[in-house]
């Protein structure tokens, strides 16, 4: 069940990175979180409510979202970690999450939360869930890891 | 026509203006969230308000709510993430005119603003 929605939510990401024209993408295994969360200095966290609870997090490194963010501007160039960057790479990650659970199976309804963002280095993260599974969704210009923790009842 | 933006992320805004503006639309005021909605809508009277759903402290299908109940002929749309068919059909019905969902181009947007008006005239 998890690794289902876990793809829902990692294809969702692909098809938007392939969108804003982020090419030679490769959606990864699905593994535990320790071996594959631990590279990026961004993460973006954004809470599930209602039939799934957690937490969808997001977590990739400042270049490929200064790319990212770069071509939701419309191509202007990104090089510092301002505030339009902070809300435009917020925005992806409530985008993405948005298109995700409503493209989860009928009967499921998902609510999400506004994003949470967080930069720094070494970051570590303790979900408080019970079960989590990530995707590491590999492009030209790095990885983006997709961590999906849910609260099973 | 003046259009009201209420959406928690000023990237939001800002694409927003950059699509209607050329287009012939004058923003008149852009908010963060639907509490703020609620208490400026009164004082600005837009011919429509874009809100997003999902917004900290008060969210849109609230705020929609609040103001439908005092401007029953406030032109409203939502401009969400969110395509879910339940909230699409929970706006539908208090009254909210047109739901559009992100991520979208400048083009679609304009194209359901001026509909709206469009079909609102008619």
């Amino acid at each position: 069940m998890l690794e289902n929605h876990l793809k829902i939510f990692a294809g969702t990401v692909s098809d938007m990175l392939t969108q804003l024209g982020i090419g030679e993408i490769v959606e990864g295994v699905y593994t535990c979180p320790a071996s594959v969360i631990e590279q990026g200095d961004l993460l973006v966290i954004i809470g599930l409510t209602r039939d799934i609870r957690g937490s969808v997090i997001y977590r990739l490194s400042s270049d490929l979202a200064m790319t990212i963010t770069s071509s939701m501007l419309g191509g202007s160039s990104v090089n510092v970690i301002d505030d339009m960057f902070k809300n435009a790479i917020c925005e992806f990650a409530n985008m993405v999450s948005g298109m995700a659970v409503s493209a989860l199976p009928v009967g499921i309804l998902v609510d999400i939360t506004p994003p949470t963002l967080v930069i720094g280095q070494e970051l570590t993260i303790s979900a408080g869930c019970n079960d989590i599974l990530v995707s590491k969704i590999e492009t030209s210009l790095g990885h983006l890891s997709v961590c999906l923790a849910i609260n099973k009842e | 026509m003046k259009v009201m933006i209420v959406d928690d992320s000023q990237f939001i805004h800002m694409a927003v203006k950059s699509a209607l503006v050329p287009a012939g639309y004058e923003i008149c005021g852009t908010f963060n969230n639907g509490a703020e909605a609620v208490e400026a809508y009164a004082n600005l009277k837009p011919d429509l308000l874009i809100m997003d759903v999902t917004m900290p402290v008060m969210d849109g299908i609230t705020a929609a709510r609040k103001i439908l109940s005092d401007f029953p002929d406030a032109k409203i749309m939502m401009l969400t993430a969110m395509g879910r068919e339940d909230l699409v059909l929970e706006a539908k019905e208090i009254g909210i005119k047109a739901y559009k969902t992100k991520p979208f181009k400048a083009n679609e947007l304009i194209a359901v603003v001026d509909g709206l008006f469009l079909s609102c005239k008619n």
